[in-house]
């Protein structure tokens, strides 16, 4: 028996000692950590497998459209994307975005572990912790704010995507009422008329396809018709810039199959504007001129005897509530003079003065949409939806639509808020709102419900409906005051930010201004905000400034519902379609953990019965989430469920209520099938669809023999179209109550919330309102600002989109630079190796300048200028010259540049001459009825570096 | 010598990668520091190779510091480590392998895949209580560990087949799968002026290398010395070859 011969590799020093005891004496475990022993017959049956193909069906997140996917799955690997086909909502297409996932999913870049702040704020130095580790230092922190300071000092802002509802169900538990969401800070003017007089938010033209309509014979068939003849998009972008992506196809759709006329208002050529019938490159911050001037053209040229002047169908009257006392607002403008022009108000020609746009334009425009059934008129995000006075757009807007009877018709303007299903039930937790709460004011002690604390809703934007949190880097440097309710006269300091997956340091008002209050500190030289807490799959610059970063499950990793805006009941699951990478975990699982930290720690707000023992995996909490689905009513032609009694509610999953499996409670009005579960619709290929109905705000009354209002729908106080602006009131009377009258109103010089009809001018522009005009020599640009398809941060950073040119915002007009990447070595292997990009050839933001202003300023395509507002910002960019924007005006894309972030991949190492649009913001200029940051309202003056 | 020599080997290398496959899991922290430190307490240094020596002078200086600048220097450590391999954001030396040998950089490519058929091949899955990558150089390292225990139990069985199977595979994964580390170690170097950090990778390395080529002159003699059947046989009689200091 022989030894094998080792003398000569052996570099172990074996004393007597460590020959005989050394090895497996360690104080670490070895227990295996990553891997797991499994049966030799399972060991290779997975081997097996791993050359086969799972489809799995979820949903998308690369931007807010959130499409229905079908994922390839190989080896727990995504590895193909496609749109669902069982889905109509995008109809089994998906865009580059969607179709790049993986790189998102498989990104390098991302968030991997959870990670606690070594270094200041902005310094993005962290170190490693473990779960327990991070969650044991966020549950300290909150107990502690909450004894000294109140629950409603943590603000959670759960950002751009969906999946929300577990942290706002842990913080509305907690205790505070200050959880929102991106939108609150996107586009509320955009969506203040239609919530005023519809109780919804967002009208968009009648062309999803197909759409699921009951048959005559009973029967439910997809309807592919394209009915709509004029859709006119007043800046609004679906080819690129829209959660509502059926607009995109359903554009084209609608002109090639019905000859639908497209007429796009928008100071940019957007592609958009590429495929309509008229462009008009109207001046920025003008939207509510052009639809004030089309509703005063259109009420002084309406003749009911002339088919060609048929204007107004007075029909919808009978559905509406004010439209008298709204008129005779309207029309007591008329014969007054703008002090800008000295025109009268909402005339051709004083449009054409502010617009920029022939009056001629205006009246064909006008025209057109008075003549032309079924039509819609949209209006967009940037502009109105970013202008301070971008309500009175968005109410003229709605009016608009209404009274030329294209409101909920087939191929008309459908509000796509109020036709979507509904979800999320108890699962939100708003339930916890309602709980009574003391404090102490004025040596008094006050009980009122937690909700009553909301910083903005009582305190100064009482008509800060929805969770509407806008006026933030403020509330961190100057706390807030509760002006209205119970709490009148409280004040209490924001200790705690949760941010997660947003990035408002970039997107949310003015950066500096962020940085500045999330570095601000106290005298003892604590940070002022001393808990800033950041959950993620993306490292973005706001994670640059947090105290923990919580990694969380990427989209493919984590389970929800899609948050989309068809025009009916239609809903489907994000699934989880493959394991949680590194150690990210799913919304679920932290809400949990957290929940049961602050338990342990004594918080009693935080039950077991509430959180980790009732919602034991992501499944149950999505179960409850769809237990009130679709939650539609009974109502509009073809009646969706005839069987049923009209105008009751509807949950259930399609297939009981198709076939009758029901329980009907007349007393509630309901309809009940089974329950729609995770279950279900993993079974149908994650989509539930119910039947499409138009026109839902009437019934037929068989003894009249008429439509009348049903009483049902819209969702407005009345249940009718409301141009009396009812839903003030309730803001009115806490004015009333408190004396105290809103900041907003102040700056309007008004005491209450109008009852109608009213006007007010935006602000930073020298061309409408006379305050402005002493700027309009020194700063002779408008910047406009807008979404480039593929420019949000989790897209900007996945290469194969980076490379993609879009609308001259963004780009191949990149610095050389390096960075790393996987390169072919020549002999058929994969080599990392800092790849050398080429000028020119990566996608970068920019400035859009039309080509006579370049000329002017001696400037040509590439060169690099500075951009400065009157408030001394300043920003740097390439310009892009182009035809396709107004002279006068300046482009830029949001978040695409001065990314400073390291987490942004390529993009990151263009930060120092791209533009961040954000820098020239005007932080204090905030919308005055919702308080929302005025991203479309700025000047500036342009110098060539 | 004899056969607790390689017994000693066998236990050297359980623990040498248990200590790796801790540190590059949870970072520089004390406990693995210190286990760390003890081992080259068993490292014949003097005969070592190049990278091994120079972790050691780089390493060295630890076990010479009081408690507090102890501690501060970890604390210093866990940051240097996160900025060099976790991130937040694009760290310079990401440690997944598939970022190295993928087309697009991405993780979870086909090498993550082909890692999963190694460790199928021992009966192992990916399992743990989070979902790291199989590539990521931590999970590597954790399967040479379960190997080198496997190997162990199979020599202390006399169960040469299975560890001469065992010991090839962890010979054919550390050439051709973890040679990946020579580029994290230089890396490192170019990214980083951290002595220690450098010098536990450097170690890394050396413990790679040393163990690769100890692997194949050891399989090559006991190929040459046992053609038959068993590679390795115990008797009592062997385990009086133990001898003290160093072996040679």
């Amino acid at each position: 028996m022989g030894t094998p011969e080792i003398s000569r590799r052996t570099f172990v020093k074996l004393s007597a000692a460590f020959a005989a005891g050394a090895g497996l004496s360690l104080g670490l475990g070895t227990d295996l950590l990553n891997l797991m022993k499994i049966g030799a017959a399972e060991a290779k049956e997975l081997s097996q497998q791993l050359a086969g193909v799972l489809k799995k069906y979820t949903a998308c997140a690369m931007c807010p459209a959130e499409c229905a996917l079908e994922m390839w799955i190989k080896d727990d690997r995504v590895f193909k994307i496609y749109g669902n086909a069982s889905c109509p909502f995008n109809d089994g297409t998906a865009c580059a975005k969607g179709a790049a996932g993986q790189q998102l999913i498989y990104s390098p870049d991302r968030l991997k572990h959870p990670m606690i702040r070594v270094g200041e704020r902005g310094e993005g130095k962290f170190k490693r912790v473990s779960w327990e580790e991070a969650i044991d230092f966020v549950a300290q922190k909150l107990t502690k704010i909450k004894s000294e300071f109140g629950a409603e000092s943590i603000i959670m802002d759960a950002g751009d995507v969906t999946d929300r509802d577990q942290y706002y169900r842990l913080f509305f538990a907690y205790g505070s009422p200050n959880c929102t969401e991106h939108g609150s800070i996107c586009d509320t003017p955009r969506r203040h008329g239609p919530k005023l007089m519809l109780g919804g938010k967002r009208i968009e033209p009648d062309i999803m396809r197909p759409v699921l309509v009951r048959q005559k014979n009973g029967s439910l068939q997809y309807d592919k018709q394209y009915r709509t003849k004029l859709i006119i998009f007043h800046g609004w972008n679906p080819f690129v810039a829209t959660r509502i992506t059926y607009e995109g196809r359903g554009t084209v759709a609608a002109k090639v199959e019905n000859g639908c006329k497209i007429i796009v208002v928008d100071p940019a050529h957007t592609n958009t504007a590429a495929k309509a019938d008229m462009w008009l490159p109207i001046r920025p911050s003008t939207s509510p001129d052009f639809f004030a001037a089309m509703l005063r053209y259109i009420l002084e040229n309406d003749d009911p005897t002339r088919f060609d002047r048929r204007y107004i169908d007075w029909g919808f009257k009978k559905f509406s509530l004010g439209w008298e006392e709204f008129e005779a607002s309207f029309k007591s403008w008329w014969n007054k003079s703008d002090p800008i022009n000295n025109l009268p108000y909402f005339s051709l020609e004083w449009a054409e003065n502010r617009t920029g746009l022939p009056k001629e334009q205006i009246a064909e425009v006008a025209h057109l949409f008075g003549i032309t059934k079924p039509a819609a008129l949209v209006w967009g995000m940037q502009s109105p939806g970013h202008n301070y006075n971008g309500y009175v757009a968005s109410i003229l807007g709605t009016a608009l639509n209404i009274i030329t009877g294209n409101f909920d018709v087939p191929g008309g303007a459908i509000d796509t808020e109020i036709t979507k299903a509904s979800k999320g039930g108890n699962a939100t937790g708003k339930h916890f709102k309602n709980k009574k709460v003391k404090r102490t004011i004025d040596g008094k002690e006050i009980e009122g419900e937690v909700e009553r604390l909301h910083m903005d809703a009582y305190g100064d934007w009482p008509a800060g409906w929805d969770e509407v949190v806008g006026d933030f880097p403020r509330r961190f440097l100057e706390g807030v005051t509760i002006n209205y309710g119970p709490f009148k006269g409280h004040k209490y300091s924001i200790k705690a930010f949760f941010i997660r997956t947003g990035n408002p340091i970039i997107t949310g008002s003015a950066t500096y201004r962020w940085k500045e209050a999330l570095t601000a500190k106290e005298k003892n030289g604590e940070y002022k905000v001393p808990l800033v807490v950041n959950i993620d799959s993306l490292y973005l610059e706001t994670g640059m400034y947090a105290d923990v970063i919580l990694p969380e499950a990427s989209y493919a990793e984590r389970m929800s519902l899609s948050d989309i805006y068809p025009p009916h009941a239609l809903l489907f699951l994000r699934d989880a379609v493959i394991k949680p990478l590194h150690e990210c975990k799913n919304p679920t699982d932290i809400m949990n953990m957290l929940a049961k930290r602050l338990a342990d720690l004594g918080d009693k707000d935080l039950k077991a019965s509430d959180f980790w023992e009732k919602y034991k995996s992501e499944e149950d909490f999505v179960d409850e989430m769809l237990a009130g689905s679709p939650g539609m009513f009974n109502i509009g032609e073809p009646l969706p469920y005839p069987n049923f009694p009209e105008g009751y509610k509807i949950t259930g999953t399609p297939e009981s209520l198709e076939a009758g499996k029901v329980n009907i409670n007349h007393e509630k009005k309901e309809v009940k099938g089974e329950l729609l579960t995770v279950k279900w619709l993993r079974a149908h290929k994650g989509v539930a669809v119910w039947p499409m109905s138009w026109n839902r705000y009437r019934r037929f009354d068989k003894e009249k023999l008429e439509y009348v209002p049903n009483k049902t729908w819209p969702p407005t106080g009345s249940k009718m179209i409301e141009f009396s602006f009812k839903r003030y009131e309730q803001y009115n009377k806490l004015i009333e109550a408190s004396g105290i009258i809103p900041i907003g109103l102040k700056q309007l010089g008004w005491e209450r919330y109008p009852q109608s009809f009213y006007w007010f001018e935006t602000k930073w522009n020298p061309y409408t309102n006379p305050e402005y005009a002493k700027y309009a020599k020194d700063f002779p640009f408008q910047i406009i600002c807008g979404r480039v398809h593929h420019a949000m941060s989790g897209t900007q950073l996945v290469p194969w989109l980076a490379e993609t040119p879009a609308e001259g915002t963004f780009m191949p007009m990149n610095n050389a630079f390096e960075y790393e990447i996987g390169d072919a070595d020549g002999k058929g292997q994969i080599q990392p190796k800092r790849n050398k990009f080429k000028a020119n050839s990566w996608c970068v933001g920019t400035m859009a300048m039309n080509a006579s202003d370049a000329t002017k300023m001696g400037v040509k395509t590439g060169d690099q200028v500075m951009v400065e507002n009157p408030l001394g910002k300043k920003t740097t960019t390439k310009v892009f010259v182009t035809e396709g924007i107004r002279p006068g005006t300046v482009k830029m894309g949001f978040g695409t540049g001065g990314r400073f972030t390291p987490g942004m991949g390529g993009t990151y190492a263009q930060r120092n001459y791209t533009p961040n649009h954000n820098e020239l913001v005007d932080p204090d200029n905030l919308s005055p009825i919702m308080g929302m940051p005025t991203y479309a309202d700025m000047i500036v003056k342009i110098t060539k570096v | 010598m004899g056969l607790d020599v390689v017994e000693a080997v066998l236990k050297f290398r359980v623990d040498a990668y248990n200590i790796l496959r801790h540190l590059y899991l949870f970072g520089p922290r004390r406990h693995i520091i210190d286990e760390l430190l003890h081992l080259f307490d068993r490292i014949d240094i003097a005969n070592a190779s190049p990278d091994l020596v120079t972790s050691f002078k780089l390493l060295e200086p630890l076990k010479g510091l009081e408690s507090a600048r102890y501690e501060e220097t970890i604390e210093r450590l866990q940051y240097e480590f996160s900025r060099l391999f976790i991130g937040p954001g694009s760290p310079p030396v990401p440690l997944y392998e598939s970022r190295y040998r993928s087309p697009d950089s991405l993780l979870m490519q086909e090498t993550a895949i082909a890692i999963r058929l190694n460790y199928l091949s021992s009966g192992l899955v990916s399992g743990g209580a989070s979902h790291i990558p199989e590539d990521h150089l931590a999970v590597e390292l954790e399967y040479v560990y379960y190997l080198a225990g496997e190997t162990l139990k199979d020599f202390q069985k006399n169960d040469t087949q299975t560890m001469k199977d065992n010991l090839e595979e962890q010979r054919n994964f550390l050439q051709g799968r973890l040679d990946w580390i020579a580029e994290i170690a230089e890396r490192v170097v170019a990214n980083s002026e951290d002595s220690i950090i450098t010098g536990i990778v450097t170690f890394t390395r050396g413990i790679i290398e040393e163990d690769v080529e100890w692997l194949r002159t050891y399989i090559e003699s006991a190929s040459a010395s046992q053609p038959a059947a068993a590679m390795v046989t115990r008797s009592s009689s062997d385990t009086g070859a133990q001898q003290d200091g160093e072996i040679h």
